[in-house]
């Protein structure tokens, strides 16, 4: 099965995110798939004092199980799953603040470097065919958890192709897909 | 140590005298952040009463950058510092106790009224 996110690409006509990203699952066992899902991500943080962009491709890698299908067809259902995703991107803090008193602030800039990062993610979702064609509508949603990054001179990430945008080391992914199946 | 009965600190952050430091309680001790931007030195005002804020102090020192938290940003650590009195009364000396400054867990200057 072949699928693309239009969400994040409908979003992406009208926001800072631009996000494209696509998938191939296929079935494994009667009830575990795998996916491979990849995508490229162009993003800004200007929050707080920070001015940072970054952009570069993404990959991640996993499996979901299928918790409740329709018997007719088994591909459609609810499912659950893992995945690892690992970024190879560029970036460049424009600001980082330096937090003055009564509104002293500075900020200091650092130049464009590559960097990666390493996350997991859980996912979780439903599927639905569209009526007697090969196409299928996937909508599902992944919290996910950044486990390693490397830095710019301990620089923590506020954007992270494929994570997303958080101060945090946690984030939340919702996409919207439209599959084809072969 | 002498106790104050009252202590006026302006600070000038690069746009004209702010002030920090107001206070008509007992006072012995005080903390006053510093400049962050690029310059190498902060300028201070003490006064005892609010009418006469006329000592001068000037801070010299090099700055470094260190990167803390998402949240915080960087920090500016102050090296080779070393305090001038440029305009004395009511302080009548500034006694240095340390040349770096870090954080703000040690007492980095002496007032001396």
């Amino acid at each position: 099965m072949v699928g693309f996110d239009v969400l994040n690409a409908g979003i992406a006509t009208f926001s800072d995110r631009k996000m494209i990203q696509g998938f191939v699952s296929s079935q494994v066992t009667k009830n575990i798939h795998g996916v491979v899902e990849g995508g490229f991500e162009k993003n800004i943080y200007q929050k707080n004092g920070y001015d940072a962009t970054a952009n570069g491709p993404f990959l991640k890698l996993g499996a979901f199980y299928m918790l409740a299908n329709d018997k007719e067809n088994p591909f459609n259902g609810f499912f659950g799953g893992g995945k690892i995703g690992g970024s190879y991107y560029s970036q460049e803090y424009f600001a980082v603040p330096v937090r003055g008193f009564s509104g002293s602030d500075t900020s200091i800039a650092f130049p464009a470097s590559t960097q990666s990062s390493y996350w997991i993610e859980a996912m979780i979702g439903g599927r639905v065919q569209l009526f007697e064609t090969p196409f299928y509508i996937e909508v599902n949603m992944q919290p996910k958890y950044l486990a390693y990054s490397t830095t710019q001179e301990d620089l923590k990430p506020m954007i992270v192709p494929g994570f997303g945008k958080s101060s945090t080391k946690f984030n939340m992914g919702f996409s919207w897909n439209v599959a084809y199946r072969f | 140590m002498k106790t104050l009965d009252s202590l006026y600190i302006n600070v000038d952050y690069g746009n004209g005298k702010v002030p920090v430091i107001a206070t008509k309680s007992k006072t012995d001790s005080v903390l006053i952040p510093l400049r962050v931007d690029e310059n190498t030195f902060t300028k201070i005002y003490v006064g005892t009463s609010k009418a006469a804020i006329t000592s001068e102090i000037k801070i010299n020192y090099l700055t470094r950058s260190q990167y803390v938290s998402p949240a915080c940003g960087i920090k500016k650590i102050y090296e080779n510092v070393t305090a001038i009195l440029e305009v004395p009364n009511p302080v009548l000396e500034v006694e240095q106790n340390q040349t770096q400054i870090t954080d703000e867990a040690k007492t980095h200057f002496f007032l001396l009224f």
